[in-house]
């Protein structure tokens, strides 16, 4: 009895010894964590700041913009306005800014007597019309876009202005004017169109 | 008495010379000393680079042996590309299986911008940019894919999806000396657009090098 009793504590103190072996096996590990990836950001923005002396940026043409689906009535020959608007990447990305003018259309409205030489009365507004675009960003200053009439813009797709860095922020110069040259041809015509302004990443 | 003495003088001596006659007898020694048990060594050292098509937007954090590294790339766009390449080796004398654990974290929208919430249907959920980020991986042990045919190639949030070994065909022997390299190769969409804006997530490997059983 006592050579069984000894056969089976030696058989516990092997398959002990075998096992400890086992859970202690050669083992190395090594980490690579925290590999992360993270997106910029692209976002422009315009001054809600007329006087520019407050940065108050939003994400929408400001409402004080002549371009901000306002109605200008009553034009005649020798008109001039004027619109600055200040614009910002206010991401981290670089990026380029434009401008697309779209969905132009143009209406006679009524043909008054001295506009009847020059039937048939389409709506000529949109022709003779002259916009004047400048962009004007740091360090590049002032730069002529385009000098062009209303119709002419609406063939031109977008219209790119130039860079607009993460962060930076600048000038656009939109004026429009009928020139004195015109004549009676405009007479009650009316022209209504779309501004896009855009930030493309460089 | 002085016979007793005598006698016992007698035997002293004969035993002595006796003795002497013992001491004198063949023999021979021989040693076998030095005999030395050393244990062998089983080691991953990785060494971890990152690479970006624009330079400026990935930062690589390589550490020494046993230290955790890592890979950052930042402020990424449309159109952008990279890859993050592991260098495993087995340092150590004794041959080891290989096998890597993948894990992603901290998928998030992050910075929600103007133009991403007009695209985004779920602002402030997981973020995009796993989504629509390509990946190539490959896994070589001494330059032999471990792939067969074709390796890994597919979006990004899918690649913590995959069962390990399906993904890299892992756990697989790695002698000593012998080198596992894992590479990924990403990319941007460039259609993307703005609702990967300010989204970002973490990927996490875990090595491990164990003895290879008796």
């Amino acid at each position: 009895m006592k050579k069984i009793l000894m056969s089976l504590f030696t058989i516990a103190i092997v398959g002990a010894l075998i096992g400890g072996g086992v859970m202690a096996l050669f083992s190395d590990t090594e980490t690579s964590t925290g590999n992360t990836f993270t997106a910029g950001t692209l976002d422009l923005q315009f001054d809600n700041d007329p006087s520019g002396d407050v940065d108050n940026w939003m994400d929408s043409v400001p409402n004080y913009a002549l371009l901000y689906s306002e109605e200008i009535n009553n034009m005649k020959p020798g008109d001039w306005e004027f619109d600055i608007l200040g614009i910002k990447n206010a991401g981290t990305v670089d990026g380029i800014a434009s401008i697309e003018f779209t969905n132009v259309v143009n209406l006679p409205g009524t043909t008054p007597e001295p506009e009847v030489i020059f039937n048939p009365d389409n709506g000529e507004l949109g022709a003779n019309v002259l916009f004047t675009i400048i962009y004007s960003a740091d360090p590049n200053g002032p730069k002529l876009v385009d000098k062009i009439s209303l119709d002419a813009l609406d063939t031109q797709g977008k219209i790119t202005l130039g860079a607009l860095n993460a962060g930076q922020w600048a000038n656009i110069w939109i004026s429009f004017e009928i020139l004195d040259s015109v004549g009676n041809v405009i007479m009650d015509d009316n022209v209504t169109f779309d501004v896009v302004f855009g930030l493309d990443q460089a | 008495m002085k016979k007793i003495l005598m006698s016992l003088f007698t035997i002293a001596i004969v035993g002595a010379l006796i003795g002497g006659g013992v001491m004198a007898v063949f023999t021979d020694t021989e040693t076998s000393t030095g005999n030395t048990f050393s244990a062998g060594t089983l080691e991953l050292v990785v060494v971890t680079s990152g690479a970006c098509s624009d330079v400026g937007k990935v930062t690589v954090y390589e550490n020494p042996d046993g230290f955790n590294d890592s890979v950052v790339f930042t402020n990424l766009a449309p159109g952008d590309s990279g890859s993050i390449t592991w260098t495993i080796t087995n340092t150590g004398t004794l041959p080891g299986m290989v096998m890597i654990h993948r894990t992603m974290s901290n998928d998030v929208d992050g910075v929600d911008t103007e133009p991403e919430l007009l695209v985004d249907p779920s602002p402030g959920a997981a973020g995009e940019l796993d989504d629509n980020m390509w990946l190539i991986s490959t896994v070589t042990i001494d330059g032999t894919t471990t792939f067969s045919p074709t390796p890994y190639a597919n979006w990004m949030s899918l690649e913590a999806t995959y069962p390990d070994d399906q993904f890299d065909n892992l756990p697989k022997l790695l002698p000593a000396g012998s080198v596992l390299v894992v590479t990924y190769n990403w990319s941007i969409d460039s259609g993307v657009g703005n609702i990967i804006q300010g989204d970002t997530f973490t990927l996490n490997l875990e090595m491990t090098l164990d003895q290879v059983t008796p």
